[in-house]
């Protein structure tokens, strides 16, 4: 299979991030007002990174309190089984 | 029982029973010589040389030495021990194994330049660092809400042979310059590592801060591919921020990058 293109990766980092992650980016816990826990230090916020190569595959990463790759290589499997949006386009884990 | 040449008979004559030209000597006898003939080209014993035969459920060949090559088109011939084919130029020695590269024979296991290798056998794989760079860099600060791509670091990687892999790794940081009030905000940035013009690991979702009191960094991300040959080619990082928030940030992007090159040997 062809290299991905630029515009590939982009486009299938963002549609997993966005889509097939929908929930999960939704209930990250974002720090937006420099909060800090009881000892004074800053709580860190919630991140969830999805990357795409030029070989077609795709590296998770996240902080999520619960959640781990392992779950979001799952979730993203199942997703893959019935995506019409780019995802069995040569693109695995 | 040796063969008699058969007589011609003539109109009249006495049949006898033996003796010379008898029906023993001349039918009996030649019929027993018959079913035991064996080629040797003598007189009724067949030819020496058959021709348009097709031969089934053959035991054995034994071959005679002939203390020569066959030099005949098709020939099979025993010289000494070994067991030689003409091919039409060349008396190929189908018995001796491990002959000299380029001369088709038996071949013995093993990793001789002269041997075969065995259907299961292994490759060692041997690695070796023969190029490494590592370089740190900062490009122009984004300020405020802008939104836009930054090349943060661009240079040159010339591969130092053949058969050579590249390993490209980044970590990507944030650093804020604005220490006024409101500047503490959450943006997401889009990283692109690319070689030889073209994208070869991109990052959707970094999330940074726009803190004063320390940098914020992504993990460590890593992608391997094959140089562009050993032409000096150039390499790019950039870093998008996707998101603004109503923060008034000096935001000043800064990626450390490194390029591994890894010879591998077989």
């Amino acid at each position: 299979m062809a290299d991905k293109t630029d515009a590939e990766q982009l486009s299938i980092a963002t549609h997993i991030r966005e889509t097939a992650f929908a929930t999960e980016l939704a209930s990250l816990v974002r720090n937006t007002d420099e909060s800090k826990d009881s000892d004074g230090n800053l709580i860190p916020s919630e991140y969830l990174a999805v990357a795409s190569q030029w070989n077609g595959e795709i590296e998770f990463r996240t902080n999520k309190s619960g959640l781990s790759i392992s779950d979001l290589k799952t979730k993203w499997t199942t997703h893959k089984a019935s995506c019409s949006e780019g995802c069995q386009d040569g693109w695995f884990l | 029982m040796a063969w008699t040449a058969p007589k011609d008979w003539v109109s009249g004559e006495i049949i006898t029973a033996s003796g010379v030209g008898s029906l023993n000597e001349q039918i009996r006898d030649n019929m027993l010589a018959l079913s035991v003939h064996a080629h040797t080209g003598a007189a009724g014993d067949g030819s020496n040389t058959l021709t348009n035969v097709n031969l089934t459920n053959i035991q054995s060949f034994g071959f005679a030495d002939q203390s020569a090559n066959p030099d005949a088109l098709g020939e099979l011939q025993r010289n000494g021990n070994n067991l030689f084919y003409y091919d039409g130029t060349t008396a190929i020695d189908v018995t001796s194994a491990d002959q000299i590269a380029g001369t088709a024979s038996l071949r013995t296991l093993g990793t001789s330049a002269t041997q075969a290798a065995a259907g299961n056998h292994q490759h060692v794989i041997s690695q070796s660092l023969t190029g490494y760079i590592s370089t740190a860099s900062e490009a122009s600060a984004w300020n405020g809400n802008e939104l836009s791509s930054r090349t943060v670091q661009t240079g040159t990687y010339t591969a130092s042979g053949t058969n050579k892999v590249l390993i490209g790794s980044f970590v990507y940081f944030t650093r804020n310059n604005y220490g006024g009030i409101n500047f503490w905000s959450l943006y997401d940035m889009t990283l692109v590592f690319s070689y030889n013009g073209v994208a070869k690991k991109t990052v959707v979702g970094m999330q940074t801060v726009s803190s004063t009191s320390a940098s914020v960094g992504s993990e460590i991300y890593q992608c391997s591919f094959l140089p562009d040959g050993t032409n000096t080619t150039s390499y790019t990082f950039t870093a998008e921020k996707t998101t603004q928030d109503s923060a008034t940030v000096i935001l000043y992007p800064l990626v450390k990058l490194g390029i591994t090159e890894v010879a591998i040997t077989v």
